[in-house]
């Protein structure tokens, strides 16, 4: 679900009122984007905690710069998610750097596939991990567009690129998405439609 | 189409990966309140002061009633009373006063009582 022109003229009048001293205006705000931040990390980082702390300093830099804030020269939700995203990718790298890449996640041949709530949350942790297996800049692209929902002109907005270089991006992110799960097509009863 | 005749796995389709990206968009990790709070205390925090209303300079009346209230009634007679002081010697001249002042203005000359022109003097006496 993008941000429209509408919910960007809000949410600018609301960083006006907050840096006034407004605390309701710090309510809606709050409200407005915590949980769409939370997603976003979670989706990223895989942990409730760690999601919890990106969203906090996302937000947290917002009311730190609101009166700083220029109208109409970025969305607050565009910069938000930049901003998050950063954090988020910073995490990433130090994980990285601290433990190594874990191995493609395994399927075991003994889950009862044949229950179709098991296989659905099967599929679902598979998507996660294949996801978390990516490159982090594929991962974010990838998640940005297909879970967040956003359009490839405000995600090329957030990760600084070109809108060539996303759609670049997302198909790769799919690809490696395709391969890792086609390998455990079978025991996640993948069926013809 | 996701396995051939021979059983054999091959690439997922975007249907397929679609239909995954839809169940997980569901799946939305929780805001807790406890969160929501700890987010809060940082905007309140950090929050601006509201701008202060400017200050307009009080008139005399009510710095007399500040002055009053405040328990400086010394000074608020002292000021009482030059002020009516002031008031008495604008509208009611102490006599003699109008020796010392000399019309200047035309209205003032126009009003003074005139003395006989000497010419005419000079003519009536000769």
């Amino acid at each position: 679900m993008a941000f429209d022109d509408t919910h960007m003229q809000e949410d600018a009048a609301l960083l006006m009122a907050y840096a006034r001293g407004d605390h309701t205006a710090a309510r809606e705000l709050a409200s407005a984007h915590a949980p769409r931040l939370m997603a976003l990390a979670w989706r990223m980082l895989n942990d409730q905690g760690e999601a919890e702390d990106v969203t906090q300093e996302a937000l947290l830099r917002l009311w730190k710069i609101a009166p700083e804030w220029r109208n109409g020269e970025a969305r607050i939700s565009t910069w938000l998610y930049r901003v998050a995203s950063n954090l988020c990718t910073d995490r990433l790298r130090k994980r990285r750097r601290v433990t190594p890449l874990e191995p493609e996640m395994d399927i075991a041949d003994d889950k009862p596939g044949v229950v179709a709530g098991m296989i659905d949350v099967d599929r679902k942790y598979a998507l996660t991990a294949a996801l978390e297996a990516l490159p982090e800049n594929q991962r974010l692209a990838v998640v940005l567009r297909h879970l967040e929902e956003l359009s490839n002109p405000e995600i090329a907005q957030i990760m600084d690129l070109s809108v060539k270089a996303v759609e670049s991006l997302t198909a790769r992110g799919k690809r490696g998405l395709k391969t890792r799960l086609s390998a455990n097509a079978a025991s996640l009863s993948y069926r013809d439609e | 189409m996701v396995t051939t005749s021979h059983n054999q796995p091959s690439s997922l389709s975007d249907d397929d990966l679609e239909r995954d990206f839809a169940e997980l968009r569901g799946d939305q990790p929780p805001v807790s309140d406890a969160f929501m709070a700890r987010i809060l205390d940082d905007a309140f925090t950090h929050i601006p002061a509201p701008a202060p209303i400017p200050a307009t300079a009080p008139d005399m009346i009510t710095r007399l009633r500040q002055l009053l209230a405040f328990g400086r009634w010394q000074s608020g007679m002292g000021l009482a009373a030059s002020a009516l002081a002031g008031i008495w010697i604008g509208y009611a001249a102490p006599v003699g006063l109008s020796t010392l002042i000399t019309p200047t203005t035309p209205l003032e000359v126009e009003n003074q009582s005139v003395d006989a022109d000497p010419f005419d003097t000079f003519l009536l006496e000769g």
